[in-house]
């Protein structure tokens, strides 16, 4: 673990840095001939939410090597609040010049409309690249009799009795409420406070269950709580044992992004840049192993148009979603 | 015996002190600047700890959370400014003790009891974390909830003169602690479609607005007599007697800040503003607070910094991430594959013996770094006001705008300036006010949680003793403050 720390920030990067300058020399010159210089200056990388959670740190890990590779800084700022809305809105507000960046999930674009209108949408942006994906699980403390979240469900059914479980947010209110109209059991939502809210609440078993996408690595592997189902389509990468919703036969799935996106007008050649930036920043498998190991995030590192697809995709789905279970 | 002694032989290694030392140092640093706050530096600083060993690395993190929760008072006491929110409450006795020329003395009463109220909160660490822990376990939303209605009681002993007046603003800060998504059902209140009041008004830009910045106005106002603080009489000196009757309370404010601190989620924001107002409504002369009473200051700071140590309890014991800075240590412990948990006590011993150690250190670092502080920073009370008011200003904007991250914390500052000068000039208690806004989320959050875990049935309190209790207090504390103001009435009257 300490090892690979070391190495990923440690590590020289000349074979990038070389990758890098053939494929300016290459690809760049005759582009830089009419378009933007791109960096001129330092590139702020506006983070959606509060420092020392995951999506910050993917963005602190990430930026040095942004730094390294373009010869200036990319400044980690945050701008927490409203899921990732006010970077959003002040990023959408910056000069389209490439030199302001919003990292954040994707829920901020595809899901929290549905809730709280902000004033931005989807289209204001390019979304240049995807970073990694959160995975969040059902967990339970250890003492309950369930093996997933199928036996809690059929127990609750048994017994005619409701479910209540530590929310983490609307995203899980509206799977929970899918999952409770195929299985015709109560769920009810207990409200927390972020992700170590739900933990807290599961470990004094003061919940049936609990949902979370933040760290709940450490926790499982203490043993003080445990996996009963994870909700992205594709099973946990560490604990691929673990049945996912659909595995478990319920119809929906959740997925959450860490996106980086630009105002909309950015011109293109800046675009391709800050794409290749990225694309390279995150190919270095001491940055795959931080996010998977540290921080339980599904390593991913998509260019714009994979992006968009994904986006555009994820959106409609989650409207299908909020549509087939109604706002509360 | 031998497990501390072999702790401490691995915490005093030249190394792991300098770590210490500049972790203290850096918190201390931090927690004098407004806008830069704790969990910033210990995001900035946890990739540092990749690089040392786990004892070295965890004991710099938490040096930087103690010594940031003593640096908070400095600016709170100097410019009524408080460098951490939590500190907010230390501003209220503080500054006008350095108005009157007792700024060295505040300073050093803040030290005292943060100093005390850490070490104090530390031994219990050390001595009682699992069993505490377990305890911490039994407490759920319904007792929060119970202890902050409680605390909620406090407005009505702050209230000053005007028990209406002092309703007034604390409702007002009860109904502004709502802005925000509301926690059950996402809908927006009170947000004008305004992003940035998504998750409600931030306490820290609210503080210095209300507190700082509309004290600098009120000082403007008085031009033309603008004029650097006097010196107290025979110089300013903390007697060995003021320090003595100050103990009973820092003493009862560590121990409320310790247990407050182990309950995951209340914060030191919470537990400094209580042991205030504990020991305000309890006090033989209640009258002396908010004018300049050591006292007040020793008992926001002793619980303000018991509250670090105390929140590791869960931390270390279970595995619980209290909050941010606490998910930061546990990333901190798994870098060097270390879980927190019950399992940590048996595995690696050694390491959390020295970790205990270092903590400890931190603590008489603490009490060095702030004993040179406090000498230095004392003789910018003695600066011209005029240009303590223009640093003041300054410093309010831009930690505002930095707290806020846009331009819209430097307006929310601007407006809370004005609220502040207002209730100060129509004699509202903007101490109400701040108890009322600090407690509201909180006490929103863990009513409805506590609604919806009972089934909104009163019958299931039954199986909550413990809250039990707590509500029968409160309703015994109200009808005794009813009665004994209906007294004080009476007298007047007759």
């Amino acid at each position: 673990m300490r090892l690979a720390a070391e190495h990923w920030y440690w590590r020289g990067h000349r074979r990038q840095v070389c990758i890098a300058l053939v494929a300016t020399l290459v690809a760049g010159w005759p582009a830089s001939a009419w378009a933007q210089e791109w960096p001129t200056k330092p590139v702020n990388l506006i983070v959606g939410y509060g420092t020392g959670g995951g999506v910050d740190q993917m963005a602190r890990a990430l930026s040095p090597k942004a730094s390294e590779d373009v010869k200036q800084p990319f400044v980690v700022q945050n701008r927490p609040g409203g899921g990732g809305a006010v970077a959003a809105i002040s990023v959408k507000a910056a000069p389209a010049d490439g030199h302001t960046l919003v990292l954040t999930t994707s829920t901020t674009f595809t899901f929290d409309h549905h809730f709280a209108k902000a004033d931005f949408t989807m289209d204001d942006f390019r979304h240049v690249a995807i970073i990694g994906q959160f995975q969040e699980v059902f967990v339970s403390h250890p003492s309950r009799p369930w093996k997933t979240l199928q036996d809690a469900i059929a127990e609750a059914k048994a017994q005619s009795r409701d479910l209540k479980y530590a929310s983490f947010y609307q995203l899980d209110r509206v799977v929970t409420a899918l999952l409770a109209k195929q299985s015709g059991v109560k769920i009810t939502p207990v409200p927390t406070q972020g992700g170590a809210g739900v933990v807290n609440a599961v470990i004094a078993d003061q919940v049936d269950f609990g949902f979370t996408g933040g760290t709940w690595g450490p926790s499982v592997s203490s043993g003080t709580i445990k996996l009963l189902a994870s909700a992205p389509r594709d099973p946990l990468k560490s604990q691929s044992q673990v049945p996912t919703l659909r595995q478990l036969g319920y119809d929906v799935e959740t997925e959450v992004f860490v996106t980086v996106s630009v105002p909309k007008d950015t011109p293109e050649a800046v675009v391709r840049k800050i794409e290749a930036v990225l694309k390279r920043s995150a190919s270095d498998p001491a940055y795959a192993k931080f996010c998977e190991e540290m921080l339980q995030v599904r390593y991913l590192n998509l260019g714009e148009a994979d992006t968009k697809k994904a986006l555009l995709q994820q959106s409609e789905r989650y409207t299908k979603l909020v549509a087939a279970v109604g706002t509360p | 015996m031998e497990a501390v002694i072999a702790g401490f032989s691995a915490a005093l290694t030249p190394s792991n002190v300098a770590f210490v030392a500049l972790g203290v140092l850096l918190g201390y640093v931090v927690g004098v600047l407004p806008g830069f706050n704790r969990p910033t530096a210990l995001a900035l600083a946890v990739p540092l700890t990749f690089y040392m060993g786990p004892v070295s690395g965890i004991s710099f993190l938490i040096g930087i959370s103690k010594g940031s929760a003593t640096g908070g008072a400095v600016s709170a006491i100097l410019l009524n400014t408080p460098g951490e929110a939590s500190s907010a409450a230390t501003c209220l006795d503080g500054y006008p003790l350095a108005r009157k020329g007792r700024a060295r003395s505040a300073l050093l009463i803040a030290l005292v009891a943060s100093v005390f109220g850490d070490i104090f909160a530390t031994l219990v660490l050390i001595a009682l974390a699992q069993p505490l822990s377990r305890v911490a376990l039994l407490i759920g939303p319904v007792e929060i909830c119970a202890v902050l209605l409680f605390a909620l009681t406090f407005i009505a002993s702050l209230s000053g003169e005007s028990l209406l007046k002092g309703l007034i603003s604390g409702f007002l800060g009860i109904l502004l602690g709502t802005v925000g998504l509301d926690a059950e059902t996402g809908t927006p209140r009170f947000t004008f479609g305004q992003a940035e009041l998504f998750d409600g008004l931030p306490l820290m830009v609210i503080a210095i607005g209300l507190l700082a910045l509309s004290e600098m106005v009120v000082q403007m106002e008085e031009r033309g007599q603008l004029q650097s603080t006097p010196l107290a009489a025979g110089g300013d000196r903390l007697r060995m007697d003021e320090i003595k009757a100050c103990m009973p309370v820092i003493l009862r404010s560590s121990l409320l800040g310790t247990v407050l601190g182990v309950i995951p989620g209340l914060g030191a924001s919470v537990a400094s503003f209580l042991a205030y107002s504990w020991v305000r409504s309890t006090s033989s002369t209640p009258e002396r607070f908010g004018q300049g009473a050591l006292e007040g200051v020793a008992a926001a700071e002793a619980a303000d910094n018991a509250v670090v140590p105390a929140g590791l309890i869960p931390l270390f014991a279970l595995g619980i991430p209290g909050g941010i800075a606490a998910a930061l240590i546990i990333g901190a412990f798994m870098i060097h594959g270390i879980t927190p948990g019950p399992l940590m006590f048996l595995n690696h011993a050694h390491v959390l013996n020295a970790i205990y150690a270092s903590m400890l250190l931190a603590g008489v670092l603490m009490f060095v770094f702030g004993y040179f502080g406090s000498g230095l920073f004392a003789r910018l009370a003695q600066l011209p006001l005029s240009v303590i008011v223009a640093t003041v200003v300054f410093l309010c904007i831009v930690g505002a705008y930095i707290e806020g991250g846009t331009m819209f914390g430097v307006y929310l500052v601007l407006g809370f300036a004005v609220l502040g000068w207002l209730l100060r000039k129509f004699d509202f208690s903007y101490v109400t006010f701040l108890i009322g806004f600090v407690l509201t989320p909180t006490l929103e959050l863990s009513l409805r949680q506590a609604l919806i875990l009972t089934d909104r049935n009163p019958y299931s309190l039954l199986r909550h003793p413990i809250a039990l209790a707590i509500l029968a207090v409160t309703v015994l504390a109200v009808w005794r403050m009813a009665s004994r103001r209906r007294d004080v009435t009476r007298l007047a009257t007759s």
